[in-house]
């Protein structure tokens, strides 16, 4: 039995579409489709169920010391109230998740990781845990939805929710009609917008409201083809296990000088090899999808991340990990079943705001 | 109409073949449609004849039929979202000149049970 957020049930009456992600039954799109969802969210504004995500709590004296060897970018940098992106490495380098960290206090920390690595990162966190420092999986106590879009400011002020000088990666507590609510200027669709954390018991009044209000539903699969246009990473296809920060053109969050952390070492060597390999973007003439293999007069140089049909740029766009050998003119070949199709490199990101 | 477990639609009197409704409504918004196929080839019962995207999945098209093709549907190329709109009439996506009839297709009632058992 899949597991189900609190909004399954508001979902449903609104016709949608679900499908397994992993443990989760989750809406993958909504009765008027994806590119009229993703063209909301470029236009107007949009609302998804991410409830699915895990939360989780670390606290105690020695929490900072702890995630500055647990996680790859400066946690010191960032002031109570506000977050950032970290990535959570293995020892060889391989990204185990990629996470967004809130610093709610002093030393108070959430984590809100993705649904589908919730157990594998908190083994590898309590495996790795340190005297004087908590960990508590808050995931059951949170709903969480996001509101995207150009109008999402708009849409918050006029449910009088107290966002003033909220900026980009800041945090706050504070209310949404009466309920109350933990609100971010954070996102995963290159848009302004703002993730809410709710009770799970408020989630579906609060979701209905902003339904009321005419904001369009937004499904897993808008919400994949918006992350690909922005050229955000998706974990399991831009980074993981085998693909590491460096490759996936993370390095930005990976701060070497804020002393040891895991995965480093593996880093370090890394960067001093000759033969690298990168996640580039590329314009395919047709849509190919994730595995496909890519070749530079006929040899195999690497393969796709993630493609799709663009809704915004109306044209196919792909992310391929290949050999950094690659010409930025060059034309490159990808299989298509038993075709071969062609594709040239193309700047990132694919869309910008 | 006859109907295939791989949820195409063959229709015996105008030859065409196409993807069911069904089919259309699973996949969602359709982005692009290749037509693998060309007027005069010989193809048989299973032969690839178009592969057909959506946003988030790429799917191929078998043949129902064994026969001859007299015609593609030139006008999905530019705009597959007539598949979408009128999957088992507008948005035929091939024709037949000469078929051989495969024996296992279902009829309209056969499909309306097969699609409950959730295939």
């Amino acid at each position: 039995m899949l597991k189900r957020t609190p909004l399954f049930g508001v979902q449903s009456r609104l016709n949608a579409k679900f499908g397994p992600f992993g443990e989760w039954e989750m809406p993958l799109w909504f009765p008027e489709g994806i590119k009229r969802e993703v063209l909301a969210v470029r236009n107007e504004a949009g609302i998804f169920d991410v409830s699915h995500m895990g939360e989780f709590l670390i606290s105690g004296r020695k929490s900072l010391k702890f995630l500055q060897n647990l996680l790859t970018n400066d946690l010191s940098k960032i002031e109570i109230n506000k977050a950032q992106y970290n990535l959570m490495l293995n020892d060889e380098g391989g990204v185990i998740d990629d996470l967004i960290v809130y610093r709610l206090g002093l030393e108070e920390w959430r984590l809100v990781v993705n649904a589908s690595n919730v157990n594998i990162d908190k083994d590898w966190i309590c495996k790795n845990l340190i005297s004087d420092v908590d960990f508590r999986d808050e995931s059951e106590d949170w709903g969480l939805i996001a509101v995207q879009g150009p109008k999402s400011e708009k849409v918050l002020k006029s449910l009088s929710c107290d966002i003033e000088n909220l900026r980009r990666f800041e945090f706050r507590k504070t209310e949404i009609n009466e309920t109350k609510v933990e609100i971010a200027r954070t996102g995963y669709t290159g848009e302004d917008g703002f993730e809410i954390f709710v009770r799970p018991m408020e989630a579906s009044v609060l979701y209905e409201s902003f339904l009321e209000l005419g904001l369009c539903p937004v499904g897993l699969g808008a919400r994949d083809a918006l992350r690909l246009e922005v050229c955000y990473p998706l974990h399991g296809h831009e980074i993981g296990l085998d693909i590491n920060p460096l490759q996936a053109g993370l390095g930005w969050a990976v701060k070497f000088d804020k002393g040891s952390f895991i995965g480093r070492d593996s880093l370090l060597s890394y960067r001093e090899k000759d033969e690298k390999r990168e996640v580039f973007a590329l314009f395919p003439e047709v849509p190919v999808r994730e595995g496909s293999e890519v070749y530079s007069n006929k040899s195999l140089i690497g393969r796709v991340t993630s493609g799709l049909f663009s809704p915004t740029l109306e044209r196919p766009i792909a992310l391929a990990l290949l050999d950094n050998t690659v010409k930025k003119n060059e034309e490159l070949v990808i299989k298509k079943g038993k075709r071969f199709k062609i594709a040239r490199l193309c700047k990132k990101p694919f869309y910008r705001r | 109409m006859l109907y295939s477990k791989t949820h195409e639609w063959f229709d015996e009197d105008s030859k065409k073949v196409g993807i069911t409704d069904y089919a259309q409504k699973s996949l969602g918004d359709l982005t692009y449609i290749e037509i693998l196929v060309e007027d005069g080839d010989e193809i048989s019962i299973g032969d690839e004849i178009a592969e057909i995207d959506s946003v988030k999945t790429s799917e191929v098209v078998y043949s129902p039929v064994s026969g001859t093709v007299c015609e593609i549907n030139d006008s999905l190329e530019d705009d597959p979202s007539i598949v979408n709109s009128s999957a088992e009439e507008e948005g035929w996506l091939i024709s037949f000149s000469e078929f051989d009839k495969h024996e296992e297709l279902m009829t309209n009632s056969d499909y309306e049970d097969y699609k409950k058992e959730d295939h």
